[in-house]
């Protein structure tokens, strides 16, 4: 008996041992995802494994990035015989990494793929890849997706998918009849997909009601971002370029001027839509894409101004209820015409990595697969493969893409070295300040504008 | 302690004090050093700047404010809370282990996991809470109450979450005082005719300082360094409405890459919270005097 209980402590206490080191180690990359392809951060310099050795490549867990990455590893390897180590981390884990690597130079990551907003903060950390765009190369890629990598003159990544928001909508509510016999009598034009603010507070103002009279709102013309994060932030730029404005957020002299009228007039537009119109859900100041998106495919939202691959799950009969029921448009135009910030992604090369040559021809094998990442998320960076592809139906949100990435006032937002803590502490507050009705646009902003002189001034 | 004794225990006092200065002496040595460093390079030696800069920071003082809101909120909630349930527990009545399996499962949910729930539950589009409270006519419509949108709920929103998840710590720790206390006494006041408020009141309540100190203490500290729980739910918003000093302190560090500002943040944290424990355990407890 007691020999048994001293084996059973005994097997008790080695357990508790054993889990408690697995949670010291799980604790160091526990956000990793996928089935154990992810591990180490010190895996660059391990030539144990492959005879051709390894590279280690940081990607967002779960993104096509990951995806892609995980899908032509093998392909790497038999062209090259070097293994790919994927590292996965959740999204601003691949920024945090990187900015310790930034200070570190551990060598520790061979490639990453990032978002266009951490350019500014990484760059000095970034090794330049201008040899890697040749001619061929620059012709098939959107000139301002280049230029969204240059910093001082220097291309420092190479771009695998871009972005926008446009149009999505609910093709069989604006095909249905009825439908567009009410609009036509009420508002004295055709109902179709908006093209300008004022179409669209129309349009969004219709969709807007209680079908079954029981107090709660059903269904909603569109979705007002307004969330604590740079989603917010971007939508109304979007919507501030096409008003007009020029320089984004911080002028030449590198004064802000975002309390000048192109941007006060697009708060105001967005202001109006959630809370004169009231045609957007109430909840705004917790909705981003992904909130906002929830109620589209549930059928409870006529259209909304969305990230173009949100195309792809919305006719997803398994993510969304109204598949098949969605159709595609550009981005609707104002003053000044069609404009959005892109939000594209770019492959860099970290400058302490000890394989560029390698890394840099990672970026290669990856640009001549750029098709997967369209078969991963509905966007690539390629024109040719973005031209041709959105000739089928499923990616018929490319050409919407197309038309709103190549508009005149479609411009990247601002190199700034503290642009995280002018989205956080100035942008985002007065988006959120002026949706509330708290303050108005104008105060909004100009309290804005101070604030953002303040952190430039450092 | 005779001179082999001492050396004896300083031996065995030896692997955890190599373990502490290591661990904890010298990562504190270097947060303090950072904090007296610019915050771009971290080469640039500016003394007490960055404590100059926390100390007259709006954004601190707000983040202070809802720091305190927070853990005097929470905590004072939780201890009412859990003291009830413990009462309630400690009768013994038929399921009462059940109900205490039941109750203790909020604290086996990782915290980041409570956050998730509660982001669900209290959305105005999705949530049952607001869907409940419409349905029992407490509100006009599920848009009325927008608890992780509007400003004024914001922080409150959070407190709920952290509440939910932590008073069956409490209940558990107050339990346990109250098993403690011996029989002997209420057998002594029934025959007195005690009431059953006296006997709470001058009995249960009094054995149970210490313990209502220390679960109050751990609970404090607990409560002022949350952050998976905001986050996840407001991110520190809307308008830092619910930015607390972690959040704010993560925010400085992780977006905006000021190393040094963000370290003299967490050392003025600190000394904060030592602050407080200190006037907590000199005023209240202090375990070295004997029991009164």
């Amino acid at each position: 008996m007691s020999y048994r209980k001293k084996i059973g402590l005994a097997v008790v206490a080695v357990m508790l041992v054993l889990s408690s080191i697995l949670a010291g180690c799980s604790g160091k990359n526990a956000n990793n995802t996928g089935e154990g392809t992810a591990n180490t951060s010190n895996a660059g310099n391990n030539g144990k494994e492959a005879k051709g050795g390894s590279i280690t490549v940081l990607v967002e867990g779960g993104s096509p990035a990951f995806k892609v990455a995980e899908a032509t590893a093998e392909q790497f390897k038999t062209q090259t015989g070097y293994e790919v180590k994927i590292e996965a981390v959740p999204y601003i884990g691949v920024y945090d990494k990187l900015n310790a690597e930034l200070k570190a130079k551990a060598g520790s990551y061979d490639a990453a793929i990032i978002d266009i907003l951490w350019f500014p903060a990484l760059a000095s950390g970034l090794a330049p890849l201008d040899e890697l765009f040749s001619d061929e190369v620059k012709s098939d890629l959107y000139p301002n997706l280049i230029d969204g990598a240059k910093v001082d003159g220097k291309l420092l990544g190479m771009p695998v998918w871009t972005n926008s928001k446009t149009m999505l909508y609910r093709k069989d509510l604006f095909e249905d009849a009825k439908e567009k016999e009410a609009f036509q009598k009420e508002y004295g034009y055709e109902l179709k997909p908006p093209a300008t603010w004022q179409e669209y507070r129309d349009v969004a103002k219709f969709f807007t009601r209680d079908t079954n009279n029981d107090g709660t709102m059903d269904m909603y013309g569109t979705g007002v971002l307004g969330k604590n994060n740079g989603d917010s932030v971007a939508s109304w730029l979007d919507h501030a370029l096409q008003a007009g404005a020029d320089r984004l957020v911080v002028g030449e002299d590198g004064k802000a001027n975002v309390n000048t009228k192109p941007y006060v007039d697009a708060l105001e537009f967005l202001t109006k839509v959630l809370r004169e119109d009231k045609s957007a859900p109430e909840g705004a100041l917790n909705m981003a894409s992904d909130e906002i998106a929830e109620l589209f495919w549930n059928g409870k939202m006529a259209m909304m101004l969305e990230w173009g691959h949100f195309f792809v799950p919305s006719n997803d009969p398994a993510r969304s209820k109204v598949a098949g029921k969605v159709g595609t448009a550009p981005m609707i135009g104002g003053e000044k015409g069609v404009g959005v910030v892109p939000g594209p992604w770019y492959q860099v090369i970290p400058a302490s990595s000890k394989k560029q040559d390698i890394a840099k021809q990672y970026i290669q094998f990856l640009y001549e697969r750029n098709d997967q990442y369209l078969a991963a998320i509905g966007v690539a960076a390629r024109k040719s493969i973005l031209e041709t592809s959105g000739q089928k139906p499923e990616y018929s949100h490319l050409i919407s893409l197309g038309t709103t990435l190549s508009a005149p006032q479609t411009k990247n937002r601002p190199v700034l070295e503290h642009w995280n803590e002018i989205e956080s502490e100035a942008l985002i507050p007065a988006v959120q300040a002026a949706l509330s009705g708290k303050k108005s646009p104008q105060e909004a902003l100009d309290e804005a504008a101070g604030i953002i002189n303040e952190i430039q001034g450092q | 302690m005779t001179k082999s004794d001492r050396r004896t225990a300083l031996l065995f006092f030896s692997p955890a004090a190599g373990f502490m200065i290591l661990f904890f002496v010298y990562p504190m040595f270097l947060l303090v050093r950072d904090s007296l460093f610019d915050s771009k390079t971290g080469t640039e030696f500016v003394g007490a700047d960055n404590y100059v800069n926390a100390l007259t920071s709006e954004r601190f003082y707000k983040s202070l404010y809802n720091t305190v809101i927070f853990v005097v909120g929470a905590v004072s909630i939780e201890l009412i809370i859990g003291l009830i349930l413990a009462l309630l527990l400690s009768t013994g009545f038929k399921g009462s282990n059940f109900a205490r399996t039941l109750f203790l499962s909020p604290l086996m949910i990782a915290p980041l996991v409570a956050g998730l729930i509660w982001k669900f539950m209290l959305n105005d589009q999705f949530g049952i809470l607001n869907s409940f409270l419409f349905k029992l006519g407490l509100i006009d419509s599920p848009q009325s109450i927008l608890w992780l949108s509007d400003e004024r709920y914001a922080l409150l929103s959070c407190m709920i979450a952290d509440i939910w998840l932590t008073t069956p710590f409490m209940m558990l720790v107050l339990l346990a005082g109250i098993q403690g206390i011996s029989g002997s006494l209420y057998e002594a006041a029934n025959i007195d005719g005690a009431s059953r408020m006296q006997r709470f009141w001058y009995i249960t309540l009094p054995s149970l300082k210490p313990v209502i100190v220390v679960a109050v203490l751990i609970r404090m500290i607990d409560a002022a360094r949350s952050f998976d729980i905001i986050w996840v739910l407001t991110q520190g918003g809307p308008n830092f409405a619910s930015s607390l000093l972690s959040t704010m302190i993560y925010n400085t560090m992780a977006r905006y890459n000021q190393a040094g500002y963000a370290s003299a943040l967490s050392i003025l944290f600190i000394i904060i919270l030592i602050s407080i424990c200190g006037i907590f355990m000199l005023r209240l407890w202090n375990p070295n005097k004997k029991a009164v």
